[in-house]
């Protein structure tokens, strides 16, 4: 059941030989669009309570995998259709060669591939392995452009996170320390770092080690996750970026490193008490959030805007996991799935703004609406989304996350972050309305009017699958926050089993 | 095999051997030829393998044989080679004049591993070569860190993050004797891969910043 993994490997390869930029984009669209069929069957699985296990119990999915699964799965689709659009726009602008254009389908591939081995991954320091990987692919994918900026981005995206990541290995180091009395299996003997074989016995650990363990954890993967205040890559990263990695990067790469924490916070849970946990994921989701707010207010590029944006919904889902409970769970994990879906929404939006306008300072463009009606509501509905209007699904989860933080009496917590939720809503919708709403200006309409001149657009117009995908990912932000499907409660609530409602 | 089983026993060889990479990473810090700075990092490098094989034979671990081998052969060969072909196509000879003078970085190196000494407790570790071991890899990752904060050349930062991926294998050989050695070379693959990603990187900067001191990056704030 686990060998999908072998498609997006498959394709990356494949995406060495395909000849021509269509076939490439195809190709991959082919692989992830697998994929997904792949994923879909295992989460169908997980959803009623299967479990899979490779020989060896080296890899490992139950639902809280799926679940990340689905979402990274989705997301590839998404990103792989858009990426055909996108990246033909560029290469008629010339910013990218031929050869440069295989070498993305190569790497975004890779890249997925790297992704989907962290939620699999049942043994921990493969998991450190698979996450680093994500970092060394999308590295050169950032800095894909080999433009100054972009190299810059892209350097200091790398020695932040491999110097963060580091810690996170030690911290892995330590709780296969911590480990090796207790587990079956004695030091020096594979199987002793396997999730599955630490959590039976992590009341047995030693809590002070696992403390020490937990933190060096939390600032290791943290930094991947984007969490404040060791989030300083991700602004660059993100607006550097091409377009449809920019969504990857914010919709699925971010939860692949907080999935991280999520399984050491489950053995840390039951080492050293869910106090000291959730204290220290409060603390670290808090401090984003107020940190993203402020910062949102004086952006003046909409990818950065929406870069700092990820940090404050990755700090949303941090502290919804630090409140824990019912509520708090729940509205964790929904909300990692809301984020996903209208962070690259809205991405794919900008992307569209920078072929129309040629530009994403906020200043440069306006009218938007007016030039491209059907993606301009698209991302003003995304806006609107994101800053947690309802009745889009991330009201639904900040709501849950309120209730959450009201039932366990964090009264200050809630003042806190409802006024840094009203910065990111003046924020988003400042600097977005004047991008959306108004007239579009003089010398960007005449640009924009000569539609068979403008470069990009393959078929001198925004193409239909990827406008159907935006379609399909805008219908989903309103149908989940109007309800949640059978399916999806299912399987969060086992999620929810999994990691333990902290009792 | 006793006879050195003993010796290693008798003679605190891990001891000496941990010391010795503290020393070449404060050498490290204080040292301004980048090819010199490389050298410190092979000496490192030898003696982490050193130490991982005085394990493998002082407590008959064999996997540890394999391990020492892995890291003679990324830490000691490859990414050494990789760099120096690296160094020698940017024609970067020297450090440019650091943030902090070498007295005081030296100073600095002093109260890390002061700092490191008296706040590790030896309640948490308990097993034989964690006890001073790991504090002198802490020592060395925090160095390391401290180099990579206050070097302007991007050549310098690649040192610094290697030095501290040694401190951190340290500290994993102290605290564990050693991961299954799959998982090490994975994680010593990644390692590789990252040198060269960086590698290829370094090369970007210099051919559009036409040089690598990275006060020139700086376009991207806020």
């Amino acid at each position: 059941m686990l060998f999908f993994l072998l498609v997006p490997l498959g394709t990356a390869l494949i995406c060495l030989i395909v000849r021509g930029p269509r076939a490439l984009g195809y190709a991959t669209l082919a692989g992830s669009a697998a994929t997904a069929l792949w994923v879909a069957a295992l989460v169908a699985g997980a959803a009623h309570g299967s479990v899979y296990f490779s020989r060896g119990g080296t890899f490992y999915c139950d639902s809280l995998s799926a679940y990340i699964l689905m979402i990274i799965a989705l997301l590839s689709a998404a990103a792989s259709i858009y990426s055909i659009e996108y990246m033909a726009a560029e290469l008629k602008a010339g910013a990218i060669t031929p050869r440069g254009l295989r070498y993305y389908y190569f790497l975004l591939n890779l890249f997925i591939f790297t992704m989907m081995l962290v939620p699999i991954s049942n043994n921990l320091a493969l998991l450190w392995i698979a996450i680093e990987a994500t970092t060394l692919v999308s590295a050169l994918l950032v800095g894909i452009y080999r433009k100054r900026k972009s190299i810059e981005a892209a350097w200091k995206y790398i020695v932040l996170c491999t110097v963060g990541i580091t810690f996170a290995l030690l911290g892995t180091f330590i709780i296969y320390y911590a480990g090796a009395g207790v587990v079956p299996g004695g030091p020096g003997e594979a199987g002793t770092l396997n999730w599955t074989s630490l959590l039976p016995v992590a009341a047995a650990l030693n809590p002070a080690t696992v403390r020490l363990a937990f933190i060096l954890i939390m600032v290791g993967y943290g930094t991947k996750a984007g969490l404040a205040p060791v989030h300083n890559w991700l602004p660059d990263a993100h607006s550097e970026a091409p377009t449809p990695v920019s969504a990857l990067l914010s919709g699925i790469l971010l939860n692949c490193a907080f999935y991280g924490i999520m399984r050491f916070a489950v053995i840390a849970k039951a080492a050293c008490g869910q106090i000291f946990v959730q204290d220290i994921m409060a603390a670290f989701g808090m401090t984003s959030i107020v940190i993203a707010g402020t910062f949102m207010l004086i952006q003046k590029n909409a990818k950065r805007l929406l870069a700092y944006s990820s940090i404050e919904h990755m700090g949303i889902i941090c502290l919804s996991f630090g409140i824990g409970g019912v509520y708090g769970l729940y509205a964790a994990l929904l909300h990692i799935l809301n984020h996903a879906l209208g962070k690259p929404l809205m991405f794919f939006v900008t992307g569209r703004i920078h072929s129309t306008c040629h530009s994403v300072e906020t200043e440069e463009v306006s009218g938007f609406l007016k030039m491209s009606p059907l993606t301009g509501a698209l991302g003003f509905a995304g806006i609107m989304a994101l800053a947690g209007a309802p009745p889009f699904n991330i009201f639904l989860s900040e709501f849950l996350m309120l209730k959450g933080l009201a039932a366990g009496a964090h009264w200050c917590m809630m003042a806190i972050f409802l006024g840094a939720s009203g910065f990111v809503f003046y924020g988003l919708l400042k600097d977005f309305g004047g991008m959306f709403l108004g007239r579009p200006k003089e010398e960007k309409t005449e640009l924009s009017g000569q539609t068979e001149n403008r470069p990009g657009n393959p078929q001198g117009g925004n193409w239909w699958p990827a406008s159907l995908m935006m379609l399909t990912l805008g219908a989903g932000l309103l149908a989940l926050g109007l309800f949640t499907p059978a399916v999806l409660d299912k399987l969060i609530t086992s999620s929810m089993n999994i990691i333990g409602l902290g009792t | 095999m006793p006879l050195v089983k003993r010796w290693i026993e008798v003679y605190p060889v891990t001891d000496f051997i941990s010391i010795g990479m503290l020393l070449s990473v404060v050498a490290m810090s204080s040292i301004r030829r980048v090819e010199s700075s490389l050298k410190a990092y092979v000496i490192n490098s030898w003696l982490l393998a050193g130490l991982v094989a005085a394990f493998a034979v002082w407590l008959s671990i064999p996997h540890l044989y394999a391990a020492a081998f892995f890291i003679i052969a990324g830490k000691c060969v490859l990414i050494p080679f990789f760099l120096r072909k690296i160094i020698r196509e940017l024609k970067v000879a020297r450090e440019a004049e650091p943030y902090v003078s070498t007295p005081v970085a030296l100073i600095i190196c002093f109260a890390l591993v002061v700092l490191v000494y008296s706040f590790i407790s030896e309640g948490v570790f308990v097993a034989g070569a964690a006890k001073t071991v790991l504090k002198v890899s802490v020592s060395i990752i925090l160095i390391s860190l401290f180099t990579m904060i206050t070097r302007r050349k991007a050549v310098t930062q690649v040192m610094g993050l290697l030095f501290m991926e040694n401190g951190l294998f340290l500290a994993g050989f102290s605290l564990t004797y050693g991961m299954p050695t799959l998982i090490e070379l994975g994680v010593l693959f990644d390692m590789l891969m990252g040198v060269m990603i960086l590698g290829l990187f370094l090369t970007q900067i210099k051919k559009s910043f036409v040089s690598v001191d990275l006060d020139k990056l700086t376009n991207l704030k806020g």
